[in-house]
């Protein structure tokens, strides 16, 4: 994959916002509506495109914690906000021409968190569980080996004590099973299929009307042999 | 597939041996010679060849100098000789032509050492260019009463359902030697140390695949192969329980991680999802092992979840009641009839004629409260399975107690699960799994092991039901 190829030769070991919801994308697991801008004029085209309310956000494989760098800015409203926002996030960011991410705004207050690591023993291993900020406080998520099959899939969703954020809860639908076990079977093809990746974090994962989609996301590569 | 054949032909071969050759064997009274005193003790049939340098016998039988010399054909091979001297006496065992060799012998990769490491390496290169198998090294080897061959003196000569893989020489030891006190018999149990050739997995499609293995126990501290082990635990977990007691499961160790999934993955976790996906039983603990093999022994694969509970003493009546609620199991509703019969005989003040049923202190004095109830339970349609926490006030009473339940169970051919009250007789306790009754220590203890039985073989028959459509 070419992410992947480029991101070696550059001896990187982690893969930016941008370039991990590609790979994701590629393996139909949904993703925001996004755009990569470096400058106004592609943001304003961009912004159009999606539509308000946008979250901007600075996109540099280098920077992991994007929250504590102040590098996020939510519910976007409108053109003249999107340039402050936009300039706010650059002049954060080391040198002007720094890449930000134009994305849709999803609606949603559940979150959940799915990911993949590649275990020395058992090789790649799937995650599923609760989302968000409070991830490793709740400590709210099973395991399976993959590769893994619908059943399985659904049977990970039936093990987290919080498994009832799934349901119809206080006026919101359902969340979509099918569509959550595809991605969780879509995400272990990945850990299968690319042995160049070690990691791979999507949290948030936001239901929204139902739907599950991956807001933001992380991937780490194994690192070069020593 | 024609590997697996070929790996349960060669370990078969290897588990009934028809020949037996010891070599390092000590003359004197060393550990080495618990191997012959284990052969020995369980009347092994087959030949049995000492091999060491000087001696021309040993207690009384004919010594060899090099397994070379051995004039007939070598089976099983056990090697007892310093880690410097092994290598070429596997090599002379592979070209005499040698079916399988346990390596007792110590100081290989488990000393963390680059020389270990390289001479269990040389190790495996023997075995796979020969054919011979290999256990250990480090380990203590086989015990498989039907052959006659054991790693210990002491152990059962009697046969059983249980299958069992240790990754730990003297805790298959112990409890073998405790075994018999719970009715677990064993079909073949294995010390397999440093699992430089034959490894658990090997041994799960071994054991998966032995009729006269019925349930499969495991004491595991490291997995060498992950995807393999996995495969074979799916496909033993599809025959028969496998039961497994991991160690090395807790944070420590763990490295850093740049995820959230990174960070959240600890051993546990995954090993979790190894189970779940393999369709395997995890326990934790010596306790729970043996409850567990006990349990899955003795109860029977259709059991189920209607509990009726007997019992003397009143606080323990309700703490059952409280364990089989925790655990996912029913309280049985007994019929009218049930209870009119129960009225009949049970006094009416300080008891309970619903379940759980509590037949109180006089029944320890009058057993044939205590028997009358049992035969009231076991003929309610409405009831599965019979737990009984009792006790008479003397040896006679619990005598009669003892061989009353029994005949109860063996009648009504519905489960009887009897839980201790201290000061029972341990003798009459074993006598209850002799005759295919498990005796637990608790009621929690009993009403988890019978709610785990029941969970796999409810568990396989859906999973069955969904590969079947």
């Amino acid at each position: 994959m070419n992410i992947i190829e480029k991101a070696v030769s550059e001896k990187r070991t982690t893969l930016s916002e941008y370039e991990s919801k590609q790979i994701l994308s590629a393996y139909q697991i949904p993703i925001t509506r996004e755009f990569l801008v470096c400058d106004e004029k592609n943001l304003i085209s961009a912004a159009n495109k999606i539509g308000y309310p946008l979250v901007l956000k600075g996109c540099d494989a280098k920077i992991a914690h994007k929250t504590e760098k102040n590098l996020i800015r939510t519910n976007v409203i409108n053109e003249k906000d999107a340039i402050t926002a936009f300039n706010d996030i650059q002049a954060r960011m080391l040198g002007s021409n720094a890449a930000v991410i134009v994305q849709e705004m999803i609606i949603g207050k559940r979150e959940l968190v799915a990911g993949l690591i590649r275990d020395h023993q058992f090789g790649p291993c799937i995650m599923f569980g609760i989302g968000g900020i409070f991830t490793e406080i709740f400590n709210d998520v099973t395991f399976r080996i993959a590769p893994i099959n619908r059943q399985d899939a659904l049977e990970m969703m039936d093990e987290i004590r919080g498994k009832r954020i799934l349901e119809a809860v206080r006026g919101m639908e359902a969340a979509d099973r099918e569509q959550l076990s595809n991605l969780l079977v879509r995400i272990g093809q990945i850990g299968v299929e690319n042995e160049m990746i070690q990691e791979i974090d999507i949290n948030p994962i936001i239901i929204s009307k139902g739907r599950a989609v991956a807001v933001d996301a992380m991937i780490v590569l194994n690192s070069l042999k020593k | 597939m024609k590997k697996t054949h070929e790996l349960i032909e060669q370990l078969d071969a290897i588990f009934h041996p028809e020949s037996v050759a010891i070599i390092g064997l000590p003359r004197g009274f060393k550990a080495g010679k618990l191997f012959l005193m284990a052969l020995l003790d369980l009347k092994y049939a087959g030949r049995i060849y000492p091999v060491h340098p000087k001696a021309k016998e040993i207690d009384g039988l004919k010594a060899y100098q090099s397994i070379t010399e051995i004039p007939g054909t070598v089976d099983l091979a056990i090697i007892l000789v310093p880690h410097h001297q092994v290598l070429p006496i596997v090599k002379a065992c592979a070209a005499k032509g040698v079916k399988g060799a346990v390596l007792f012998t110590a100081g290989y990769k488990e000393t963390g050492t680059e020389e270990g490491r390289r001479l269990e390496e040389a190790l495996v290169h023997v075995a796979q260019s020969s054919g011979m198998r290999l256990f250990g090294p480090n380990c203590m080897g086989l015990y498989v009463p039907e052959s006659g061959i054991s790693f210990f003196p002491g152990l059962s000569k009697k046969s059983g359902p249980v299958g069992f893989i240790s990754h730990s020489g003297s805790l298959a030891n112990i409890l073998g030697r405790i075994a018999p006190q719970k009715g677990i018999y064993f079909s073949s149990a294995v010390s397999l140390g440093n699992e430089c050739d034959i490894s658990s997995a090997d041994m799960l499609t071994y054991l998966g695949n032995d009729p006269k293995t019925g349930v499969i126990g495991a004491y595991l501290e490291s997995i060498r192969n992950g995807p393999y082990f996995l495969e074979a635990l799916k496909k033993a977990s599809e025959k028969k329980p496998v039961i497994l007691w991991k160690v090395g499961l807790n944070p420590e160790g763990q490295k850093a991680a740049n995820s959230h999934t990174g960070a959240l993955a600890s051993q546990k976790h995954i090993w979790e999802a190894v189970v779940r996906q393999g369709g395997a039983v995890s326990v934790k603990g010596f306790d729970v092992l043996t409850d567990a093999l006990m349990g899955f022994s003795l109860l029977g694969d259709n059991i189920g979840d209607r509990v009726a509970i007997l019992s003397g003493p009143g606080g323990m009546a309700v703490a059952a009641a409280e364990a089989c609620g925790d655990e996912g199991l029913k309280l049985a509703k007994l019929s009218d009839k049930t209870r009119l019969t129960l009225s009949g005989f049970v006094p009416q003040t300080g008891t309970s004629l619903s379940n759980p049923v509590d037949v109180g202190l006089t029944a320890s004095l009058e057993m044939e409260i205590y028997i009358r109830a049992a035969r009231a339970l076991a003929a309610d349609t409405g009831v599965d399975a019979v737990f009984v926490i009792g006790v008479g006030l003397d040896r006679k009473t619990n005598e009669l107690y003892t061989e009353s339940m029994i005949q109860t169970h063996q009648k009504s051919g519905k489960p009887f699960i009897i839980v201790n009250i201290p000061g029972f007789d341990s003798d009459l306790a074993q006598r209850f799994c002799q005759a295919g009754i498990p005796f637990f220590e608790t009621t929690e203890r009993a009403m988890s092991v019978y709610a785990m039985v029941r969970r796999y073989f409810v568990r396989r028959q859906k999973k069955a039901q969904e590969t079947g459509r």
